[in-house]
């Protein structure tokens, strides 16, 4: 039976190229921000809670698995916080598939489901659920973690773990596993204040370059960098209005396969904020300065007059000269005038004024 | 040796009629073919000639009428003609002579040449008188040449100067006439709205120097004479116009017209030498064409053909070797005429078209001599031959050398994702201090929620929510709806904002044109505002000569930009009120723009005291 129907599709034209093309299998890694303040915000606001995003994720892994049987996804969990960039699934493979089964079906509630996705989102849950519980307790503990005291910007992190993973089964000999397509989904919920410019930067570029599409899933404010980012390697950045139809978004415009991506209007918002932020602030700027050096971007000038980035030193009195602010007649002037009737007297005075070198 | 000649009857005695060209005057003679009769001979000036009658060419009678009129009352042979004196005195002779001819070609012949010099006596008349200036220029034509060069120079940096450029009002004027969209911002900007024009030219000394080169484009050299092209008018006469920059090409390209020229001008006119030029076989050769033994030419100028063609206006300087070389000369058989030693190098080529060839060559060969530097040429090709001597394999390598940037990526160090009332409150906590923040609060939910108790429920995500599923289904495609129209578009079209719909853009297109007459005179003034803003901040009374002046000027133009906000509300206004709302829209950016350039300069106005 298989082996006539096989013929009869070998012998329409175009085929064989169709089925090429539908089942080659591809690679969904996404990238889930776990954030707890800017989970908290999001709560606040009584859009969305982590657990409502988790099942329609899980339902998007679900169905993308479904579409092919070679189909893979990857999780990859940042955390702005504890922990940083995180893998959680595939786990490195130590326990044995019942174990994990074991465990799995206390989060569940469907006991019914597939028993293949119910491994994997079984096995997704368990890790998140183990990370969650290891955030520490007290912020003040977190700050006084022994990380030192500052707190890493992770999702540039997780991206280019995904994107070291994607290439690594690129690369593999196992032929299930080379040349898969691949495409990264970043769920998005901080702000761009998190997102370490030049990291992000370059893991644009690298997915540029390897031909990876990285769509965004956008809650809370809308990212710069990331709309940036999506529009660099052809993806999808989608915004999301309406938290309660976030499947509808999962499995729509976020759901199109690296190998539909030539032939498909993409989903995406067009209007793309192309803002660099500064190094030294860390905010999107619209006008700043620019060292000739190494291209740092800056929004103030620094006050040991040297690039942040690369320490050159600037020339002192282009800084200074760039420091004075300007400054101009006052609009009442005419009336003065009039007065005076007197135009070298004014001139005379707006002379002294600006012949003092400014003060910054 | 006569131009024509051939036999023709006068009076019913055979004859010979010789046009003579080359004798000075030129006249016309016949002459009794029979020497015993003792009819005199019949001499006319080709110059007093004035008109001309012959039967048709189908009439079996062939007779050719000359017409003449002669001032003096020498008359050699008026058979028939009737003096008359005018009122100045002079006695004024008109006549005519009848000749009949045997033989149509002969008087063809004969009819052509009287013809053209009839032709030509007119238009060196007319020539003469209205343009005086040609000869006289034309009489010292190889002047400007020798510093053409350094004048260019001298031209094109004087182009390159902003501020002569500025002070071209003539310029300015013919590139606005040749460009109504930047008409209309000046008309706009300036005429109406009081901006001063050299500051509405400072912003665009780019368009006015392309502008002025493209103008001023030295023309490289080129063959003149192929360029001229006689035409042929209604009144039987051939027109060819020649202007005095052509004739001084002619004479550079070519030294043997100037030879010509100098040779013969005096004695004919200027306009006669141009017509008789244009009429040789000379001027057939030197353009390259076809020179047939048996064409017209012209007998003054044609004998200039027989000219050293190499002649380029300088006697030679060039070295001959005194000595023989031997054994060049052993391989050089021109008896055998292996190869006919011409350029070609082939057997049996056509001589004229080698002559043609030569005549090309030359030409080409002195153009390329005039351009200015045929010597960078010749380096170049030195540097190359050397290069190619060099043995590059034995070269010490370039070693690149790097300069060493330490980078720290401080952006990676953000603690400042944390608000900063958020870490006093962190920083002021203490065992002692038990106060919980608002992370600690939420962690403590945070952490538990996968928990086993509520288990996760796919579901949960569709079950009550069709609504909003529906709407973000609508909202995707309307996404899609929108990207599939920009993409068939092309890139650069106009990306209005989404919340402009298309239909409004519609009706809104009879008002757009006002709005974007505002828009762009507003842009002008905020250019020229930022311009002298930022150029007032980075100088000071020292450095700038002009600074005070453009403080002034600033000062004037803030009161134009506060006008200009006037001018945007006062043209939304006058929109109905649907289209308001889209005019707000699309004046929105240009509102913001104007309202901080306002604000910066009451920001940095100087504190009176």
């Amino acid at each position: 039976m298989d082996a006539i129907a096989d013929r009869v599709f070998a012998d329409t034209p175009g085929g064989p190229t169709n089925r090429i093309a539908d089942e080659t299998p591809s690679l969904l890694t996404v990238i889930l921000d776990v954030n707890p303040l800017e989970w908290k915000k999001l709560e606040d606001a009584g859009t969305i809670n982590l657990k409502k995003l988790l099942s329609s994720l899980l339902i998007m892994l679900n169905s993308h698995l479904a579409l092919n049987s070679s189909n893979q996804v990857a999780l990859y969990t940042a955390n702005s916080f504890s922990g940083g960039a995180k893998l959680i699934y595939p786990k490195i493979e130590d326990d044995s598939d019942t174990a994990t089964a074991k465990k799995q079906s206390n989060l569940m509630m469907s006991s019914g489901m597939y028993r293949q996705f119910r491994i994997i989102d079984g096995s997704i849950l368990d890790d998140l659920n183990s990370l969650l519980r290891s955030i520490p307790d007290k912020l003040r503990n977190l700050l006084n973690d022994g990380q030192g005291t500052h707190i890493k910007g992770t999702l540039s992190g997780a991206l280019s773990m995904a994107l070291s993973y994607i290439n690594k089964s690129q690369k593999s000999i196992d032929p299930q596993q080379l040349g898969l397509k691949s495409r990264i989904l970043i769920i998005s919920i901080s702000d761009d204040n998190t997102l370490p410019y030049i990291s992000i930067m370059n893991t644009i570029f690298a997915a540029q370059k390897m031909k990876i599409s990285v769509d965004v899933c956008k809650l809370g404010n809308n990212s710069t960098f990331l709309q940036q980012a999506s529009d660099a390697t052809n993806g999808v950045y989608i915004y999301i209005k309406q938290p309660e139809g976030l499947i509808q978004y999962l499995t729509t415009a976020l759901f199109i396969d690296p190998t539909l991506r030539p032939i498909i209007v993409l989903p995406t918002n067009t209007s793309i904020d192309f803002r660099a932020s500064c190094f030294i602030t860390n905010k999107v700027i619209d006008i700043g300065y620019v060292c000739s050096v190494c291209l740092c971007i800056l929004s103030v000038i620094p006050q040991d007059e040297k690039c942040p980035t690369c320490h050159s030193k600037f020339d002192h009195n282009l800084i200074t000269r760039l420091k004075r602010k300007p400054k101009v007649l006052p609009l009442v002037k005419k009336k003065r005038k009039l007065e005076g009737t007197n135009g070298a007297e004014v001139d005379s005075e707006v002379g002294s004024n600006m012949g003092t070198p400014v003060p910054n | 040796m006569a131009t024509v000649q051939g036999t023709a009857i006068y009076k019913k005695k055979a004859g010979t009629l010789s046009i003579l060209e080359e004798e000075q005057p030129p006249k016309l003679q016949w002459k009794c073919i029979d020497s015993e009769v003792a009819s005199p001979i019949v001499e006319i000036e080709l110059d007093k000639i004035v008109n001309l009658k012959a039967t048709t060419a189908t009439s079996e009678r062939m007779m050719l009428v000359i017409g003449y009129s002669m001032a003096s009352s020498n008359d050699t042979a008026a058979a028939t003609a009737t003096a008359t004196a005018t009122p100045n005195g002079d006695v004024v002779t008109t006549g005519k002579l009848t000749f009949s001819f045997n033989n149509r070609i002969t008087m063809d012949n004969t009819k052509s040449v009287l013809q053209q010099v009839i032709a030509r006596k007119r238009s060196g008349i007319s020539n003469g008188s209205s343009d005086p200036g040609q000869s006289l220029k034309s009489t010292t034509p190889d002047q400007p040449q020798s510093n053409e060069n350094v004048e260019n120079d001298e031209f094109l940096a004087s182009l390159l100067n902003s501020n002569k450029l500025l002070k071209n009002l003539s310029l300015q004027q013919r590139l606005l006439r040749d460009n109504p969209a930047l008409m209309k911002t000046f008309t706009d900007a300036v005429i109406r709205s009081g901006l001063e024009p050299e500051e509405f030219w400072s912003t665009r000394v780019h368009l006015l120097r392309s502008y002025a080169i493209q103008n001023n484009q030295k023309r490289g050299p080129y063959n003149v004479l192929s360029t001229i092209k006689p035409v042929a008018s209604s009144e039987n006469q051939v027109n060819v116009s020649v202007t005095r920059e052509k004739i001084h090409e002619i004479f550079q390209q070519y030294p043997i017209v100037r030879k010509a020229y100098d040779d013969n001008v005096p004695k004919i006119n200027e306009g006669e030498f141009w017509s008789r030029f244009f009429s040789s076989k000379l001027f057939r050769k030197l353009r390259g064409e076809k020179v047939n033994l048996y064409d017209r030419g012209d007998i003054t100028l044609d004998k200039y053909l027989y000219y050293d063609p190499d002649y380029d206006g300088e006697e030679d300087d060039e070295e001959i070797d005194k000595l023989l070389d031997e054994k060049k000369l052993a391989t050089d058989k021109p008896s055998k005429k292996g190869n006919t030693p011409d350029i070609t190098m082939k057997v049996d080529q056509n001589p004229d078209l080698v002559n043609v060839m030569r005549t090309m060559n030359r030409l080409s060969h002195r153009m390329m001599s005039n351009i200015k530097d045929s010597n960078a040429d010749k380096d170049n090709l030195d540097r190359e031959f050397e290069e190619e001597l060099d043995i590059k394999d034995l070269e010490t390598k370039d070693v690149v050398e790097y300069n060493e940037l330490k980078y720290t990526q401080r952006s990676n160090i953000s603690s400042n994702i944390l608000p900063s009332e958020l870490l006093s409150k962190i920083t002021s906590q203490s065992s002692l201090n038990p106060t919980s923040n608002e992370y600690d609060d939420y962690m403590v939910n945070f952490k538990t929620q996968l928990d086993e108790k509520s288990p996760l429920q796919l579901n949960s995500c569709y079950v009550d929510s069709k609504k909003s599923i529906y709407e973000t289904y609508k909202e995707i495609s309307n996404i899609v709806k929108k990207n599939a129209k920009q993409s068939s578009q092309s890139w650069n079209s106009k990306n209005i904002d989404t919340s402009l719909e298309k239909q409004d853009a519609e009706t809104l297109n009879v008002q757009l044109d006002s709005l974007r007459l505002t828009h762009s005179t507003s842009i002008e003034f905020l250019r020229h505002f930022w311009l002298h803003f930022n150029s007032i901040s980075t100088s000071s009374i020292s450095t700038n000569v002009n600074f005070k002046s453009e403080l002034i000027q600033l000062r004037k133009l803030y009161f134009s930009i506060t006008k200009c906000l006037e001018r945007v509300k006062a043209s939304l206004e006058s929109l109905n009120e649907n289209d308001k709302t889209v005019g707000t829209v699309l004046m929105g950016p240009l509102v913001e723009s104007l309202t901080c350039a306002l604000k910066n300069y009451e920001a940095s106005i100087i504190e009176s005291k």
